[in-house]
């Protein structure tokens, strides 16, 4: 859909750490880009699961953060995809759902999810998963899943 | 030449020994003073045999003695005449042929008148004599047989039982010669052994003839043949046997001991041949009665020349005062027979036919039962124009007694059995006229004056007439004698149980007592009862009979028999009894059947009705006796067909059906449902149905309601689900939105960061309020066992103390103080879910820094945790209402809260099975006590 980076960002001293934003609700999208430019990272936002697939092959991002409920392609979708794509197999993925159930939670997290923030949120889980989802994609191969705060 | 014998005539010897008065029937003999014989009478020639001239001049000694004759007799004699001394012996002689006879001798010494001794005069008295006396086939007195017939075999025996002499007969029959025997065999070698050895009075297996000594012999012996009760057995000299009377004669001293024995030996059958007196002396005895001979002279005369010794017991008169003159026979017999039994004496004499007859006796007590004597005689023509009748005559009171009492009570029995046959298929409405005619008939066959049944009234502890026959004249007792108390007369009563009979056969002997008043006061004399046993309930009554008017004595048979009658009333009362029951226990089923509810069935296998209850009229709309004729198939819903046919093999298979449920067309058209149960019991269906229709259709009715209620909770669960996701997303956008603009503008302008942060609070609480609500729906509908787990309860409430510290930082410090408590089976999340509400409200509502405290602890197999805070508290009045959801108490000021949370917690507790109880003591602060069960 459109990518952005904020060149002053500290993540864009880091050589533009590359971040998918998949959600439908576009404000939201809009503001997590805003956020994550901020923070510094390239973002790219897509509207759905296919959309953020197919930028994901484009793109190759570091992590996808993605909504869960979409059409066509919701997040578990997306998930699935991306594990059967050689080189996207092992991006990290942090879901944001307004879902909050724990049955759906530890699914997503089966799935291949690295983590799970439930709407609303705080900037500052956003910003705490995207941490450690980079460092689990920078240092392991087979990332090992780790529950996120949905408390 | 004369000898000096014939200085000696006969005329002067006779004249003198007559002058020895010597007895006249006795045989004499004179010797001369060395002993040699001058002259022997005729009596001596007849009893020796030997003549006058064969004796003359010979010792008689040596004409006479023999190898029988006791040796010291003999010595004894020739001393005594040596001394010209008298003497007198016993001693057995010899005839010229040999023939043994006893004989007492007494030899006085005949003196000159110039006391000179001249001779001797000897006097034989001979004994048994040996002569001919009788001859068989003539008649004598059979019982006055004394033995010593011509031909016996006699043995001479001395004290000591060694044989010194026996005749030739004797001889012949044991097969000795008659030398071979004397002083040689002792008269015990003459039996045979075993037969003496019966004579030991301490018989043992090893006694033998040798054993027994000659005083025993002697002494049993002797006693046994003179009662003539026994045949010997003896012994050939060949070792042959054969049966013998033995008969004893004494030969007795001068002193009180016997010198020795003479022993007559008369064979019974076969050995030595029979006689007539052999005939008389064993038969006679043997016959139940007497034998005689009865003579009737042509001018009517009678006599009894002859009978025996047993006409003297049954008469009590002797043979010889009938032997010239029958009159006092006939005097015994009883006047009420004596004309008719000589009346046929001469019919019998006119027709030659036998006399045949019974009489009476004259009766010597009065009042005894008579006594009968039965005659069998056969005429014949005797000498001189005499008629003579031989016959016997016997004793037959005993067994026309025992005839008449057989006749009476096979006539009793055949009264018995005719009633009891009678009995049998009778109406039971007829039976009380039966035994009441029986009763009579009893009565009168027994002769009794009065007849009654009495049953037990175990209950009542009483007794009562129930039948009575009185005879002519004797009054009925029969209203008198109802519900008399057993206590009456207990005895009686145990005696009855006991199966025992009573009988009295004179009342008025019995020793004093209330019973034999209560008797004696209705005149009884006589009485029997006899108890009426039933099989299943014991005595059941008992059967009597009295006697009035004189005393009635009962023989055992007819007790025995008025036993067989009274079971035979105890069963048909028992089948009265059990005729009763039956009716009534098919009325009370009719009355079921005609009353139940319920629907009650007997069917057979092929499922045709038997028999319903009245119930199946108002189901089907049939009356019941149109419904009996149908099957079951016919009322049946189509679908529920094969089913029902099924159960029904089932059945027949044995089996029991439970709780099966069909359709049966009902009267209205409807399809009622009919629920089930049923019983095969011989070839037959016990069923019993229930109509289950309105209940299974109210049951149909909450089952849809139930799952559209269950249908609504779920719509209701998604809802919110879907309400509580339709807020967040908005939520999410506003609460980003707020950061962000705090992010830009808030940095810049205190007043942009102060509406960023309410806008951020107002978002947290409304998330608070939706994922609260979402929980509280959540517990609602959960089920706890899903996920329940063993947990350490130490590291698992330091994890809840975590995350305690991650929501509430330090502000109110948590202290946990855990007991010693076991491993909990729960499910954690839920119980950490209620504990952080719990703790959260704890630090909520408390100042900052105040802390507060969890304690952990076991009790009574109960994990208890208490959190107690020292904050606001909580009004006593809002305690109750505590738990509501949405509810909050007055007190709680500007604090923000949903009011869920303690609801979320309550419910999560409850889920749990454990209970949860607040105490507040307002305003130091409130406790919270949690109770949970070691396995959830």
């Amino acid at each position: 859909m459109s990518e952005s980076a904020n060149p002053d960002s500290p993540a864009s001293r880091a050589c533009a750490v590359k971040i998918l934003v998949v959600d439908d609700q576009d404000d939201l999208r809009e503001n997590l880009c805003l956020f994550l430019s901020l923070e510094g990272y390239q973002t790219y936002e897509a509207g759905n699961g296919l959309e953020a697939f197919e930028l994901a092959q484009q793109h190759e991002p570091d992590l996808i953060l993605s909504d869960l409920v979409m059409s066509p392609w919701d997040g578990r979708r997306l998930i699935v995809e991306l594990s059967k794509n050689d080189r996207l197999a092992h991006t990290p993925v942090v879901l944001l759902s307004a879902w909050t159930d724990q049955h759906n939670i530890d699914e997503c997290l089966r799935l291949g999810a690295l983590g799970y923030i439930t709407k609303p949120f705080k900037l500052a889980q956003v910003a705490r998963a995207i941490k450690q989802g980079l460092e689990r994609g920078h240092h392991s191969d087979s990332p090992t899943r780790t529950a996120s705060e949905c408390e | 030449m004369k000898t000096h014998t014939d200085l000696w005539e006969t005329e002067s010897i006779v004249a003198m020994l007559d002058q020895l008065g010597f007895p006249k029937n006795t045989s004499k003999i004179f010797t001369d003073p060395l002993g040699r014989i001058v002259w022997v009478d005729d009596a001596f020639v007849n009893a020796t045999g030997y003549s006058l001239e064969e004796a003359r001049g010979r010792k008689p000694g040596g004409l006479l003695h023999g190898n029988g004759t006791d040796r010291s007799a003999i010595k004894r004699m020739s001393r005594a005449m040596k001394s010209h001394s008298p003497c007198r012996e016993r001693l057995i002689n010899y005839t010229k042929s040999g023939s043994a006879f006893l004989a007492d001798v007494e030899i006085r010494p005949v003196f000159s008148s110039a006391n000179e001794l001249i001779g001797f005069a000897g006097s034989s008295l001979s004994a048994p004599a040996p002569a001919p006396t009788r001859q068989p086939g003539r008649q004598g007195n059979p019982a006055l047989a004394d033995g010593g017939i011509a031909g016996q075999a006699i043995i001479i025996a001395d004290a000591r039982g060694v044989v010194r002499s026996c005749n030739r007969q004797a001889a012949a029959l044991f097969g000795y010669e008659p030398e071979g025997i004397a002083g040689v065999l002792d008269l015990r070698a003459l039996h045979d052994p075993d037969d003496l050895a019966r004579l030991s009075t301490r018989p043992s297996a090893g006694t033998t003839a040798a054993t027994i000594d000659h005083e025993t012999y002697l002494a049993c012996v002797t006693a046994a043949a003179r009662k003539q009760d026994r045949v010997w057995l003896m012994r050939r000299s060949d070792g042959r046997c054969f049966p013998a009377a033995l008969e004893w004669n004494l030969l007795s001293g001068s002193g009180p001991d016997i010198e020795g024995l003479a022993v007559t030996v008369n064979p019974r059958n076969g050995v030595g041949g029979t006689s007539a007196g052999t005939f008389n002396e064993i038969v006679a005895p043997l016959i139940p009665g007497t034998i005689f001979q009865l003579r009737m002279s042509p001018g009517g005369h009678f006599r009894i020349p002859c009978c025996n010794m047993r006409f003297r017991d049954m008469y009590g008169i002797t043979p010889e005062s009938v032997t010239d003159d029958a009159h006092a026979y006939f005097e015994r017999v009883s006047e009420q027979d004596r004309a008719r039994i000589i009346a046929e004496i001469h019919d019998s004499a006119s027709s030659m036919r036998p006399w045949q007859s019974r009489y009476r006796l004259a009766e010597s007590m009065s009042g005894q039962a008579p006594t009968w004597h039965e005659v069998k005689a056969v005429p014949q023509y005797a000498e001189e124009g005499d008629i003579c009748w031989h016959g016997f005559i016997r004793d037959v009171t005993t067994s026309l007694a025992q005839a008449e009492s057989l006749q009476r009570h096979q006539q009793l029995m055949l009264l018995l059995s005719e009633t009891a046959s009678s009995f049998i298929h009778l109406p039971l409405e007829k039976v009380g006229d039966v035994i009441q005619e029986a009763l009579g008939k009893v009565a009168s066959f027994l002769d009794v004056d009065r007849a009654y049944v009495f049953h037990h009234d175990p209950a009542a502890g009483a007794t009562s007439n129930t039948y009575e026959w009185c005879g002519p004249e004797i009054a009925p007792m029969i209203d008198k004698l109802q519900q008399v108390p057993f206590s009456l007369f207990p005895e009686w009563i145990r005696l009855h149980d006991e199966g025992q009979d009573i009988c009295y056969p004179d009342v008025a002997s019995l020793p004093d007592s209330p019973m034999r008043d209560l008797l004696l006061l209705q005149d009884i004399k006589s009485l029997v009862t006899v108890p009426m046993p039933s099989p299943s309930r014991g005595c059941i009554g008992f059967i009597g009979f009295d006697s009035v008017k004189r005393n009635r004595n009962y023989t055992p048979q007819e007790i025995h028999l008025l036993h067989l009658f009274s079971r035979m009333l105890a069963s048909i009362e028992e089948r009265r009894v059990e005729s009763e029951n039956l009716a009534n226990a098919r009325q009370q089923i009719e009355n079921f059947f005609d009353v139940a509810i319920d629907l009650h069935v007997v069917a057979d296998l092929n499922g045709r009705f038997l028999r319903v209850s009245r119930a199946w009229e108002d189901l089907l709309g049939i009356d019941t006796e149109s419904i009996h004729r149908k099957k079951i198939y016919e009322f049946i819903h189509p679908d529920d067909l094969e089913e029902t046919k099924a159960a029904m093999s089932e059945l027949g298979a044995g089996g029991q059906v439970m709780g099966f449920t069909n359709r049966y067309r009902g009267a209205g058209g409807d399809w009622r449902y009919l629920e089930w149960r049923s019983k095969m019991i011989s070839n037959r269906v016990y069923a019993s149905a229930r109509d289950v229709t309105n209940s299974r259709r109210a049951q149909e009715a909450l089952a849809s309601a139930l799952q559209s209620e269950r249908e609504a909770a779920e719509v209701r669960e998604n809802l919110i689900s879907m309400a509580s996701h339709e807020f967040r997303t908005p939520l999410a956008s506003i609460s980003l939105a707020a950061e962000m603009l705090d992010k830009i503008a808030g940095e810049k302008d205190a007043r942009t960061s102060r509406l960023t942060k309410t806008i951020l609070d107002s978002s947290d609480f409304l998330a608070e309020v939706v994922n609260d609500v979402l929980d509280y729906t959540a517990i609602s509908h959960d089920q706890p066992s899903d996920r329940r787990m063993e947990l350490d309860v130490q590291s698992w409430l330091r994890q809840v103390a975590l995350a305690y510290s991650a929501r509430h930082g330090t502000r109110n410090p948590l202290r946990l103080n855990i007991g010693p408590v076991p491993r909990v089976s729960t499910n954690p999340s839920l119980l950490k879910r209620a504990l952080l509400n719990i703790l959260d409200n704890a630090a909520k509502y408390s100042a900052a820094g105040c802390p507060v405290v969890l304690d952990a602890s076991l009790l009574e197999e109960h994990l208890q945790l208490v959190v107690s805070d020292v904050g606001i508290g909580i009004p006593a009045a809002a305690i109750q209402s505590l738990y509501e959801p949405f509810f909050r108490a007055g007190n709680v000021g500007t604090i923000r809260g949903t009011g869920l949370g303690l609801s979320i917690s309550r419910e999560a507790i409850l889920r749990l099975g454990g209970t949860i109880a607040c105490a507040s003591n307002q305003p130091t602060g409130s406790v919270f006590t949690i109770i949970l069960p070691l396995q959830a």
